[in-house]
């Protein structure tokens, strides 16, 4: 009788606690180990450049959106190989490049590439859980939306989702360095798919597009030098400044205006009648499409 | 056959034993429910996130979440804000959602800032107009600043949405 009393209640336990574990959004505490091989472990920042960090540098929505909205059918030659996952057995690497499959993931969602995401999530999944922050990417869940071709918007919402969890956990468990290469992945996957489209089809918008990157490189380069005491990074940003050196050439001009706020139907909109006016020339596209090819092909290719 | 003082021996073995196996199930029974209690606690967080999602409306696309909780402002000093600093980029509506947590004392609300022009706001003081969010034309790529606090200066927990609408 104690016997079975003690086995049931050791059964019920285990459940629940397996079940507990189960949960994505858990709070888990930095007891998970990571590749130290890299150097890229734990790092302190200081509250201070933390509270500084702006968010929402590079999006894979917004990107993809602007290419759609501008009529370029989909191509997959665009996007990141999955070839070359196998090779990534960094940190660094795993990172980054979680990120630009990221950017490549809301590429395919914005023109419902069902077919093809499947192929991009696992790759993603392996390496969320090379970082140990796989357990934040709901990979069942995305393979059953992208396989049956149901509820689009799920399925952008949690691939968005599942990166914005991934970073929140990084960057609460002393990751903030894995976070940033991330971000990175995303912007320079982003910003090389632009440069892609626009050596395809040469578009005003697109081109105007490109040039404010210029904004989003300097916050991502703030941003990375918290962390460039890291050999990868240091050598990241090298990369990156090389794409900088050119956006120094592209100039943004700001006129300014009063904003107006509209309500109709019981709904709010602010329209702003400030607007920024980007000055690049075709020479300037160029250069830009160059440096960020060579960039983007050698980051994607690193071990 | 054993003595009185043997079974007493034994009996209170038996007791002991007993007292023991009683802790172990009891802590073991603790163990799975606080584990239990909060995994649903973590969902229920990643849920609001989806329902707030939702509200936004079915033309939104998410792009992030902010979650904020926040203690009531001591005597006479200013309510407390969170703040946020995020890029957004030029010809593109966003929109901006609000959603105050059922248990929250507070009633959220939502302030974009460009340097220091507040662009609009969920609740006007003045007024004391709510909405429970709003779009935003964006013609300046630019990083603006979003605050987050209570009415009132009141304690609070809510969860704020920034999604894409469209391309302008």
């Amino acid at each position: 009788m104690k016997n079975m009393i003690r086995k049931l209640a050791c059964i019920v336990s285990c459940v629940l606690i397996l079940y507990a574990c189960k949960s994505g959004n858990s709070d888990y505490s930095s007891q998970l180990g990571i590749d130290d091989s890299t150097g890229t472990g734990e790092v302190e920042v200081s509250q201070a450049a933390m509270s500084q960090v702006v968010d929402n540098v590079s999006s894979p929505v917004e990107m993809a959106a602007l290419i759609k909205a501008i009529g370029v059918p989909f191509s997959q030659k665009y996007m990141a190989t999955t070839d070359n996952s196998d090779n990534y057995n960094t940190s660094f690497s795993k990172a980054f490049n979680l990120g630009v499959f990221g950017a490549d993931l809301g590429y395919l969602n914005m023109y419902n590439k069902t077919s093809s995401v499947v192929e991009y999530i696992t790759v993603i999944k392996k390496l969320a859980e090379g970082i140990n922050v796989g357990q934040f990417f709901d990979f069942n869940t995305l393979k059953r939306l992208a396989t049956n071709n149901e509820n689009i918007d799920s399925l952008k919402y949690i691939s968005v989702h599942s990166f914005n969890v991934m970073d929140k956990y990084l960057q609460k468990n002393k990751r903030s360095n894995l976070s940033a290469l991330m971000v990175a992945g995303v912007w320079v996957e982003g910003i090389y798919l632009a440069t892609q489209v626009y050596k395809d089809k040469p578009n005003k918008k697109l081109a105007e597009h490109i040039g404010e990157q210029k904004l989003m490189l300097s916050e991502l380069l703030i941003i990375l030098n918290n962390y460039q005491k890291d050999k990868y990074i240091a050598d990241l940003i090298t990369d990156l400044n090389t794409i900088k050196t050119e956006f120094d050439q592209v100039t943004i001009t700001i006129i300014k205006g009063e904003p107006e706020q509209v309500i109709e139907n019981d709904v709010l909109t602010i329209k702003q009648n400030e607007k920024s006016i980007v000055n690049i020339s075709d020479e300037q596209l160029k250069k830009l499409i160059s440096v960020t090819e060579q960039v983007r092909d050698k980051l994607v290719k690193i071990q | 056959m054993k003595s009185v003082k043997e079974f007493k021996v034994i009996a209170r073995f038996q007791h002991n034993q007993k007292n023991i196996l009683m802790k172990k199930i009891s802590l073991l029974l603790f163990i799975a429910v606080f584990s239990f209690t909060y995994s649903v606690k973590a969902q229920t967080e990643a849920q609001k996130v989806e329902i707030c999602s939702g509200i936004a409306g079915p033309d939104a696309t998410y792009q992030k979440d902010l979650q904020v909780s926040l203690d009531a402002a001591q005597g006479n000093e200013k309510p407390p804000q969170a703040k946020y600093s995020m890029i957004l980029q030029k010809d593109t509506k966003y929109r901006l959602t609000i959603c105050t947590a059922d248990d929250s004392p507070g009633r959220g609300y939502l302030q974009l800032v460009d340097g220091d022009k507040m662009l609009g706001a969920t609740y006007d003081p003045k007024t004391g107009r709510e909405f429970k969010g709003f779009d935003f034309d964006c013609q300046k790529t630019a990083v603006y600043h979003i605050f987050i606090g209570f009415v009132d200066g009141k304690a609070g927990n809510c969860i704020a949405i920034l999604s894409f609408v469209k391309k302008l």
